[in-house]
């Protein structure tokens, strides 16, 4: 190689070295004595092994206002590209916080809009590291506008390539909301922390004193505001989940979700599932066994685990086929259906229909949760939502009442006249517009005055009553369930039903969109 | 035909299949015997009481034999009643052309 062309390399490998000290070693040592990593070192561990590309590594922004000609480093505050995780190709973009705080630049926005550009052409899933302090001020509305692109393209991708948001630092201001239009936002915890106005601000205006972590920190966020779907210990756990979760999901909407081998029988009946569910209505169970012993051995990954714990949602496999989960859960709240759960399914729902995953629903409520707070926090709406988004999906539903189905709940849970393609129901089933007691108290009540001894005729009623509706046979005779199975048989039967309808199509009135009710 | 000609037809058919199918089993029995066969023992010269003992180990060795079988037949009978081979089979395909036709409508 002659001398010029040694020297040409030499000095692309010079910059290649520049480019990947960010803002330098001293900020590089200081993100890491906070226990963070920095962007680059994220990207590599959460792609496969030298599967990283890296584009856009040498623009810089071209503003001078406030000595930022002084401050312009190659790639500027964000890393944008693409990789593979499990062989499978993603887009990537990592805000890097040894650049100026990872601040949102114009050019950092121009470099994410690219990166989502070219995932939406591509078909192919987006994964934002996110760890910046919001806006760069010193660029002013050049800054907000990018913000504005970027919230137009996460938008505009929504629905059509998963978008994942993995909070690894401050996420303030106007910037929560690219993280907060994505599917699933994955929050560290300690290190990371998201709001709209921080507890200076908040104490000012309201009074209200509040700390940075229970502000904005991952405990709160994926258990009381149910903005992040999944708190991960560290880092690391961070990167592994979300690793974890593409491997549930179809590149793009126009795939299914991707198969895994074979490892356990589509035959297996599990006995215990038998006597899982007690005789007696007021008894608790935890249906994560049930959904242990129906899919396939360890596939459950729940989604918002700790938000609204009294429904659970998640992705599980059944014969290897990728399915989204819903079910109630007796062991919280005996599975009611309020405000923050109904949000909980019915976005989960809509998820799964978007990237055409077969919806299975496990159901025991007992109703919509009553009182005023409720109501005075719009449980119509919110409920309302969960109807909507069933009645609105064209996946394949299916729905297995394992208990309780009462009411408005028995309704809104996939229930056999929202388009659910098939309503299996255990022999613990009851189907009723309420439970019996209450029910014996509204139709009895004047026989009940004019007795002597009330609670023993309430009683004959009670048994009366649950005769009726405390069994599904009643419910199955008239059609409003397709068959009645032992709880041991749910998997082979849903695999079966699952097969006959692998290419269901379903066609819907021509509109717009919907008008779901927010 | 007349009905007694078919009649006559059919019931030379269905004898035919049965002897057949004991002619089957007979030979399956043939084969598993030459498989299974017991091991050589010493045959005692007298009707002494070492060949009546031997003749009853032989007789519980074949019945055990026999039993060993019949449950093996059972399981099958069982597990091809309750078991659909086939299950999931469609699943490990991706989804067909009526499914794709769709995405595009």
């Amino acid at each position: 190689m002659k001398d010029e062309h040694q020297s040409l390399i030499t000095e692309l490998e010079e910059a290649r070295q520049k480019i990947a000290k960010g803002g330098g070693q001293k900020r590089i040592d200081a993100q890491h004595t906070k226990g963070k990593q920095t962007a680059r070192e994220r990207i590599l561990q959460l792609l496969d092994e030298d599967s990283f590309r890296e584009v856009d590594a040498y623009w810089t922004h071209r503003h001078s206002d406030f000595g930022m000609d002084e401050k312009r480093y190659p790639g500027d505050s964000v890393v944008v590209g693409f990789g593979k995780i499990d062989s499978r190709m993603v887009c990537v973009y990592a805000q890097d916080f040894t650049v100026l705080g990872g601040s949102f630049s114009e050019v950092h926005g121009q470099k994410v809009a690219k990166i989502l550009d070219l995932a939406m052409d591509s078909g192919v899933p987006v994964i934002g590291l996110m760890d910046s302090v919001g806006a760069r001020i010193q660029e002013g509305v050049y800054s907000l506008a990018a913000f504005s692109e970027l919230f137009w393209r996460n938008t505009q991708a929504s629905g059509v390539v998963p978008q994942i948001s993995v909070m690894l630092g401050p996420c303030a201001g106007g910037s929560v909301y690219s993280p907060g239009l994505t599917d699933f936002v994955i929050m560290a915890e300690g290190t990371s922390h998201m709001f709209i106005t921080g507890p200076k601000v908040i104490e000012t205006v309201t009074r209200e004193k509040v700390d940075l972590e229970s502000l904005g920190g991952a405990a709160v966020h994926s258990s009381v505001s149910g903005v992040a779907h999944f708190a991960a210990k560290s880092e690391a756990e961070a990167l592994a989940i979300t690793r974890r979760l593409i491997g549930y999901l179809p590149s793009n909407n126009a795939e299914p979700p991707p198969r895994i081998s074979l490892e356990d029988d589509p035959r297996r009946q599990d006995a215990a599932l038998n006597t899982l569910v007690p005789t007696d209505p007021a008894e608790a169970y935890d249906m994560r066994i049930a959904i242990g012993m129906i899919f396939d051995r360890g596939s459950f990954m729940p989604v918002h685990e700790n938000f609204a714990p009294n429904a659970l949602v998640g992705f599980a496999r059944l014969h290897g086929q990728g399915v989204a989960v819903i079910a109630n859960q007796p062991m919280v709240m005996a599975g009611v259906l309020d405000i923050d759960v109904s949000d909980k399914i019915a976005r989960f729902i809509r998820f799964s229909d978007a990237f055409n995953f077969p919806i299975i629903s496990l159901i025991d409520t007992p109703g919509f949760m009553p009182g005023v707070k409720q109501e005075h926090g719009g449980i119509i709406r919110h409920g309302a939502k969960i109807v909507y988004a069933y009645s609105e999906a064209t996946v394949p539903k299916l729905a297995v009442i394992t208990r309780k189905a009462y009411g408005g709940a028995y309704i809104v849970m996939s229930s056999k006249y929202i388009r659910t393609d098939m309503v299996f129901a255990w022999p613990t089933a009851e189907i009723a517009v309420m439970g019996a007691d209450g029910a014996v108290n509204i139709l009895y009540s004047k026989q009940l005055k004019d007795v002597q001894n009330p609670d023993e005729v309430k009683q004959e009623f009670v048994v009366e009553y649950e005769e009726k509706f405390s069994k599904p046979y009643s419910a199955a005779a008239s059609g409003h369930v397709d068959d009645i199975i032992a709880p041991s048989e749910t998997r082979p039967r849903l695999i079966a039903a699952l097969e006959l309808l692998r290419d269901k199509k379903v066609s819907s009135p021509a509109k717009k969109h919907g008008n779901i009710p927010l | 035909m007349s009905e007694l000609a078919q009649g006559l037809q059919l019931s030379v058919l269905g004898i035919l299949i049965t002897f057949a199918s004991l002619g089957l089993l007979v030979l399956i029995m043939i084969v598993l015997r030459e498989l299974f066969s017991a091991p050589e023992r010493s045959v005692s010269t007298g009707p002494g009481k070492e060949a009546q003992v031997d003749q009853v180990s032989d007789r519980e060795a074949v019945r055990k034999r026999v039993a060993g079988i019949a449950v093996s037949i059972a399981y099958a009978n069982m597990h091809r009643k309750h078991g659909d081979s086939n299950l999931g089979h469609l699943l490990e395909s991706p989804p067909g052309r009526y499914w794709r036709d769709s995405r595009h409508a």
